[in-house]
């Protein structure tokens, strides 16, 4: 049982940062001991190969969790390059694809906008892995218009419902 | 987007980085706004995402505040040039993301006037010379119309 989390937002001090945050304590007190890769962070470089003890922790986890706002719909680019090169290294043991966001606009803006990120994992990345994982997702959306009390609410949701998406 | 530029985007001027601004000028006065990828995962490659996302900010593209203004409804063409490694048949059902994240939603910020063109060459893996040629043509010709 290993769970890799993928962090992309570049600011400490954002929403997304913060459900990062309680991603890894809801994984954490389900009994996992979560790897976490910071793209920001670490200064990922997409000219570089990954780092070899990702490569090693993406070949052997059992779920892929990515933590990101969704920008234009989809994945920021740094997100992009890196899930490029780890489909490549091979999620060959993942048994969950989970995705903890915030999107900007409503969900019926996001609807008719395409939703291409949401899409892009679904139908480009889980082909990739080689137990085809369901995908699920905690998502915030409105979050430009969100109160502070719907701001907690998700957070307090990324904790709770964390443990039990995960395998 | 660096840290920077996620800071300025809600701020009175979004555009924190000098080279990114000089862009957000070209694409406030141009008539047509080009995007040429291969496709990736799906999508366009984080190479164009990174681009939409720093320079395509609220004031160039859309406004947060005055509600939908299209801020690209001076656009005349929106166009692809988009390139896939498989066929057409598994790219329709497998979904072109890439097609969606342009033609849905950066469209949208585009006005009636603006005119999609998408110019897409599927099977590259296996394509050969003369079908690369055509499509090449057919790019050449294609942005001859628009």
């Amino acid at each position: 049982v290993s769970v890799v989390v993928v962090h992309a937002h570049p600011c400490p001090e954002s929403l997304v940062a913060a459900a990062l945050g309680r991603t890894l304590a809801g994984l954490r007190c389900a009994g996992h001991e979560p790897h976490l890769i910071d793209l920001y962070a670490s200064a990922y470089d997409p000219a570089l190969p990954i780092p070899p003890a990702d490569a090693a922790a993406v070949t052997a986890a059992t779920s892929l969790v990515f933590v990101h706002p969704t920008w234009w719909t989809a994945h920021p680019a740094i997100l992009l390059a890196w899930i490029d090169q780890a489909v490549d290294v091979g999620p060959a043991n993942v048994r969950r694809l989970v995705t903890v966001t915030t999107l900007g606009g409503s969900r019926i803006g996001n609807l008719l906008a395409g939703e291409s990120g949401r899409r892009v994992i679904d139908r480009a990345v889980r082909p990739r892995c080689a137990l085809r994982p369901p995908h699920r997702r905690l998502a915030l959306y409105g979050v430009d218009t969100s109160t502070a009390k719907q701001r907690a609410g998700f957070l307090d949701r990324v904790e709770a419902r964390i443990g039990a998406l995960v395998e | 987007m660096s840290a920077q530029d996620r800071r300025a985007y809600f701020s009175a001027k979004p555009l924190a980085c000098a080279s990114v601004a000089a862009d957000a000028q070209l694409v406030r006065r141009a008539g047509g706004l080009v995007f040429v990828y291969p496709t990736t995962l799906s999508t366009v490659t984080p190479g164009v995402k990174g681009w939409i996302d720093r320079t395509l900010v609220p004031g160039v593209a859309f406004n947060l505040d005055t509600g939908p203004r299209r801020g690209l409804a001076h656009l005349r063409h929106l166009v692809g040039i988009v390139l896939h490694d498989d066929a057409r048949a598994k790219v329709r059902r497998t979904g072109d993301n890439g097609r969606r994240l342009i033609r849905r939603n950066v469209r949208l910020c585009g006005g009636p006037r603006t005119r999609t063109t998408w110019l897409a060459m599927y099977g590259c893996g296996v394509a050969e010379v003369a079908e690369r040629a055509a499509f090449l043509d057919r790019v050449e010709h294609g942005m001859m119309l628009t």
